[in-house]
């Protein structure tokens, strides 16, 4: 990444941060429909990047260690671990299976 | 109810867990960011400045696919554009001055705007979202500096399982919603479409289409959802007490 490209990133990721504070924010106002489906929103998202990353690379569908690490992880999140514990138990786990070429 | 203006926190352990757990998230992103030959100081001003560690994630994406520096800034600002979302959806929990509004909207994060999303009074959210938004703050940019270092020494950042620390966290993020109809109906389906549409659309579109599955989850009632409220309809309201303690 070169400065100019992380210029460009900085400036349009503030110009959309803003654009969410300063414009649609302001016009939720306090209809409750329009609250429920604020909050809704990015837990979509949130599950949409979580599957993302978990399921593909780049442009495809890939099956592969990153799923057994999310797995064990999701047990640990099931079970209310830390989050540290939770990040750890993910990259051993992945770790471990690519270490025994169980899966890339 | 009782406790309505009770102001709730978190405590140092928590916080000190979640910045670990950012930590490890800014490792991983400058160390793949490093690996597309990114200087140190790019890499550096780009945590603080961008903020945004899935658009970086993005961005490389792109450039190790063999993608131009257009097209992966496209992803990027795409994939980050849930961050005016975020912004949006906080703007109204409590009252912010200037300064704030735009730390706020510089620093924000899932963790930090679920919490405060699901705190029971204003002065709440917005302690919740400030200490949970600068720990992982911290930690972000703490890890970035060490992710810099360890990009230039550990060349496969997947042999050591960083590709699956981010979906980790963010599953951690949104666990919570599955224990609601409405807010599970927009987890799944913004899950399910973003995986399909990955092989047919550019990067990053299917982020936004996920966005517009949360209108139709809209229309679908809050209330206890799964095989455990069936089964214990009686004590529920015990069962919820516990969770929402911890």
């Amino acid at each position: 990444m070169s400065l100019l490209a992380l210029a460009i990133l900085s400036i349009g990721n503030a110009i959309t941060r803003a654009t969410g504070m300063f414009v649609l924010g302001r016009r939720a106002g306090v209809n409750p429909r329009w609250t429920k489906l604020m909050a809704l929103v990015p837990i979509s998202v949130v599950a949409a990047v979580f599957a993302v990353q978990t399921f593909t690379s780049r442009d495809q569908i890939v099956l592969d260690a990153r799923i057994a690490g999310v797995a064990a992880a999701s047990v640990a999140v099931w079970r209310k671990a830390p989050m540290v514990i939770v990040v750890l138990i993910a990259a051993g786990v992945a770790a471990g299976v690519r270490a025994l070429h169980l899966g890339g | 109810m009782e406790d309505t203006e009770q102001v709730q926190g978190l405590g140092p352990a928590d916080l000190i867990a979640l910045a670990a757990a950012t930590m490890a998230i800014g490792v991983a992103v400058s160390a793949i960011m490093i690996d597309i030959g990114t200087s140190s100081t790019v890499v550096m001003l780009a945590t603080v400045t961008a903020f945004s560690g899935s658009g970086e994630l993005a961005f490389a994406a792109v450039i190790l696919s063999g993608g131009s520096v257009a097209a992966g800034l496209i992803s990027a600002l795409l994939v980050s554009s849930r961050f005016g979302l975020m912004a949006m959806s906080i703007a109204n929990l409590w009252p912010m001055p200037l300064w704030e509004r735009l730390a706020a909207m510089q620093l924000s994060g899932e963790p930090a705007v679920a919490a405060a999303l699901t705190a029971r009074n204003p002065r709440t959210a917005r302690r919740l979202y400030w200490q949970i938004a600068l720990a992982m703050g911290i930690g972000w940019v703490a890890g970035s500096a060490l992710g810099t270092l360890v990009g230039n020494v550990i060349g496969d950042t997947k042999a050591i399982g960083l590709d699956a620390v981010f979906p980790a966290v963010l599953l951690g993020t949104v666990a919570a919603a599955l224990r609601s109809r409405d807010t599970a109906t927009a987890a799944v389906s913004g899950a399910m479409i973003a995986v399909a549409l990955v092989p047919f659309v550019p990067a990053g579109v299917p982020f936004l289409v996920a966005a517009l599955t949360a209108v139709l989850a809209s229309r679908v009632p809050a209330g206890p959802l799964g095989w455990r409220t069936l089964l214990t309809r009686g004590h529920r309201g015990a069962d919820q007490a516990h969770h929402d303690q911890s």
